[in-house]
């Protein structure tokens, strides 16, 4: 094993806490994105009267009332907004392999044989965030302990989350961490 | 009645004639005196602004001590009938009173503006006093010249005289407006050298590829700088967080990363070429 310092970590594994900034930031654009659409979507269908004109329309059909709450239940909602999230990391992950957090944050997913992540890898690796989170997100916790920082997600999928800028530690706020934390560790409270 | 010569009207400025010795004497005329109108502009804004800021006391004393060289000056007799008692002692004596011990820089440059503001005064002066000679000539010649006016002759002399006067003024006048011209057309092409120049140089500046490439830089760098730094952050807190998660399962400290499979660091290169090394 060389014993030489590397000078940056480019391609190394990406570790846990730029993976969670990441993914708090693809969440916060899901979120803005979600709820630009809702309002737009509620804002057109106002304008366009479509409550009453469905009413108008469907007024002597049976069942009618209780089909439109079916649609705009919980049900359809719920499931527009997972076929939308799905379709939101799928589709970087197979473009780019970068969605907008991880671009910020200079990650990528990869395959393990240094590829590209296709489709249905893609799929794949986002119902492994499912296995992941159930057991108290412990598969994403996962990647703290694990030697090549892989959650049980890129276990599933056979991927890799790697740097793609020539990363290095902030040596000086690492040393202040540090010291901080020895302190905390010698005086609790 | 003056009488313009070729000569004269050929040095007069007329449109489509460019002599580069003309062009460069009203060039450099013209850059002085805008530089001396713009330069005289600030100082006497900095002047102001420098009497604004010192505090009351401070602004009396130094009018009380201009005041009393003035009256030094105004009391100095450029002939004398008699040498002045110790010249300049009322002004070393107020010096003394202003500082406890003068330095000599200080005394020469007093003594340069009050020499200054001496010179006026004399000036004004000695202008009285040949005035006053003048007039005195005058009534002295007069009794002389009114019989030498009646000899023969005389008139055609006086004649000659007048006309060679009226000549010069003549010559003058013609010396006066077109220094007025020439002063106008320099300054207007001081000006327009000025914004040419200051227009060849934006260009230039702009068409510069090491100066668009600096301005690029300058312009990406901030959010630049800005996601590194919180790239750099993050990187930090993975090694510490992974750190402090090893140490709490009681698990060796990795002291450098397991490096990637050569094709994923191959991948990785080939999205971002390594910086080359100087």
């Amino acid at each position: 094993m060389s014993s030489e310092p590397v000078e940056n970590h480019l391609g190394y594994y990406a570790g846990f806490v730029s993976r969670l900034a990441a993914f708090a930031i693809d969440m916060a654009v899901i979120a803005l994105v979600s709820v630009s659409a809702t309002w737009f979507l509620s804002i057109t269908a106002s304008m366009l009267q479509v409550q009453q004109i469905l009413d108008y329309s469907f007024q002597k059909v049976n069942g009618y009332q209780d089909l439109l709450d079916q649609l705009a239940g919980p049900l359809v909602v719920g499931g527009l907004t997972l076929l939308y999230v799905v379709g939101y990391h799928v589709f970087f992950w197979t473009m780019t392999g970068q969605t907008p957090g991880k671009s910020l944050l200079g990650l990528r997913v990869v395959t393990v044989e240094g590829q590209r992540v296709h489709p249905l890898r893609a799929l794949l690796r986002y119902f492994g965030y499912v296995a992941a989170a159930l057991p108290f997100f412990l598969g994403f916790l996962w990647v703290l302990v694990d030697d090549r920082r892989q959650g049980w997600h890129d276990k599933i999928a056979g991927t890799y989350v790697i740097y793609t800028w020539t990363a290095r530690p902030d040596e000086r706020f690492l040393a202040r961490a540090i010291k901080s934390l020895g302190k905390l560790h010698k005086h609790p409270g | 009645m003056s009488e313009n010569k070729p000569s004269d009207q050929q040095n007069t400025p007329t449109q489509g004639s460019m002599q580069p010795s003309q062009a460069l004497t009203r060039l450099l005329l013209g850059a002085v005196l805008e530089t001396a109108q713009v330069l005289f502009s600030h100082l006497r804004q900095w002047e102001h602004a420098l009497e604004d800021q010192k505090s009351p006391d401070q602004a009396s004393a130094e009018q009380e001590a201009v005041v009393t060289a003035q009256q030094a000056a105004q009391d100095f007799d450029p002939l004398p009938e008699q040498l002045p008692p110790a010249a300049g002692s009322s002004f070393l004596s107020q010096t003394a009173t202003q500082r406890a011990s003068p330095g000599l820089a200080d005394s020469l440059v007093g003594f340069v503006f009050e020499g200054a503001d001496r010179w006026l005064v004399v000036r004004g002066k000695l202008r009285a006093r040949r005035r006053s000679a003048e007039q005195r000539l005058v009534r002295a010649w007069r009794p002389i010249a009114r019989p030498v006016g009646h000899l023969p002759g005389s008139g055609s002399l006086q004649a000659g005289f007048e006309r060679l006067v009226e000549r010069g003024e003549a010559q003058v006048q013609r010396w006066a407006q077109r220094g007025a011209q020439e002063t106008a057309h320099s300054r207007q092409l001081a000006r327009q050298a000025v914004a040419a120049s200051s227009q060849v140089l934006v260009h230039s500046l702009t068409e510069n590829p090491e100066v668009q490439e600096l301005v690029q830089t300058q312009s990406m760098g901030l959010a630049a700088e800005l996601v590194e730094e919180v790239r750099e952050r993050a990187v930090s807190a993975d090694t510490l967080v992974e750190g402090v998660v090893r140490s709490l399962l009681r698990r060796t400290p990795r002291r450098e990363l397991p490096p990637p499979p050569p094709q994923v660091r191959a991948l990785a290169e080939r999205i971002h070429p390594p910086e080359k090394k100087s």
